[in-house]
């Protein structure tokens, strides 16, 4: 009789073993996936990388003129070239806010990425979900006679980033835009919705061949911009991210690009590449540093 | 402050200036020069647009009485390999109708 009680009480007992060994074992496996990205930025768009509460990135990025957009300028070296610096700040491990200021136009820049979802190991969430969004301010002289009102300078961009680290060397993302504009030429619309898809292929484990691709969905009457296409290489250690890259977007802030860019990447009538009908691009490269406090 | 609202500039109109106009260089293409000073300046990129501009863009930047051939015109349009400028955002059809005109009107400093 007393065999049969312990009998019993064990399979009683069995499931809720088995229930707390499963869930020992889920808290083991379902910590958040490794960051997808290595910086801020993937090329021309952000990445859904958020820095960690109280960390400070400081950002440089540099655009040189295209390639072959001049005579005697050394591939665009000696061409003007767009800078924009930049800070970003983690206030919350979900939470990053910077801001950072560009010569082309002069734009200020105050943007903010929040984090929505984060992968996980075990895949119980299979993507990162991050949202960012900008507010700029074109500070071109007044005297310019550019803008009538204040509020025509302001300029936005929202952005879903969906982004999947598949293991150590691979990453993609696809991200999602609105751009809006106060003010456009009225052959233009106010807002521009587009997509870019992203990726990052790691050939070392400080080495990465980076690809980010941006297109314009919405039309405008006359001269729609082009889609961007960037390549690049990425070289990375803990807390740095140099990359360097061709690009057809001189523009750094991201809804200048997806509005106005007119260098056409693909070309034009029989391609030859940097010559007659290729592709219009420039070099550039991002210097990003991230210091812990 | 921060309001978001849907506007669009005044309609370009097409630019008809009667070629027996005279353009004046001080009057009206000088104070055009104001957007390039913060780069074209002493030490800065050529040519020097702030001191001296007018012999500075007769050196090899205009063709006078030839907009077409020259890199000054042919920049504000971003065509023939010249990089576009300003760089980033092209001038209103109705400045560079004024800079062309002065270019085939002779160039004069006037």
């Amino acid at each position: 009789m007393k065999n049969y009680k312990i009998l019993l009480f064990t399979f009683l007992i069995l499931p809720l073993l088995v229930i707390s060994q499963q869930k020992e074992k889920d808290s083991i496996i379902d910590k958040p996936e490794r960051p997808a990205f290595e910086s801020s930025y993937i090329i021309d768009n952000p990445t859904n990388v958020l820095l960690n509460k109280k960390a400070l990135e400081v950002q440089m990025s540099h655009r040189f003129g295209l390639i072959n957009g001049g005579t005697n300028d050394l591939a665009g070296f000696w061409a003007p070239s767009n800078i924009r610096i930049g800070l970003a700040y983690g206030i919350h491990e979900r939470l990053t806010i910077g801001y950072g200021t560009t010569k082309f136009d002069r734009l200020q820049d105050f943007n903010w990425k929040v984090g929505i979802l984060k992968q996980t190991r075990s895949g119980k969430i299979p993507v990162s979900v991050s949202y960012y969004g900008n507010f700029v301010i074109d500070a071109r002289q007044k005297n310019q006679g550019l803008f009538t009102n204040l509020d025509d300078r302001f300029s936005y961009f929202n952005q879903l980033i969906i982004a999947r680290r598949f293991n150590s060397k691979l990453s993609v993302q696809v991200a999602p835009s609105i751009s809006h504009y106060n003010i456009v030429k009225n052959t233009m619309r106010n807002d521009m919705v587009a997509v870019a898809f992203g990726g990052r292929y790691k050939i070392s484990p400080q080495t990465a061949v980076t690809l980010d691709y941006s297109q314009p969905i919405t039309e405008f009457l006359i001269d729609n911009p082009s889609p961007g296409i960037s390549l690049g290489f990425e070289f990375s250690t803990s807390a740095h991210a140099f990359q360097l890259f061709m690009s057809n977007y001189q523009g750094i802030v991201p809804q200048k690009n997806y509005m106005f860019n007119q260098n056409d990447g693909f070309g034009r009538g029989e391609w030859n590449p940097f010559g007659e009908g290729g592709g219009q691009f420039l070099i550039g490269f991002t210097i990003t540093r991230i210091y812990n406090f | 402050m921060t309001s978001c609202y849907y506007d669009a500039f005044p309609e370009e109109v097409d630019i008809i200036i009667d070629p027996d106009t005279d353009i004046s260089y001080q009057n009206d293409i000088v104070p055009l020069w104001v957007q390039c000073t913060g780069c074209h300046s002493a030490g800065g990129d050529e040519p020097n647009m702030q001191d001296n501009s007018y012999n500075n863009l007769l050196n090899g930047f205009v063709v006078p009485g030839n907009a077409d051939a020259s890199i000054l015109y042919k920049s504000l349009l971003g065509t023939d390999g010249v990089s576009l400028m300003p760089p980033g955002s092209k001038w209103p059809d109705s400045k560079i109708t004024l800079v062309e005109t002065w270019i085939n009107q002779g160039a004069l400093n006037n």
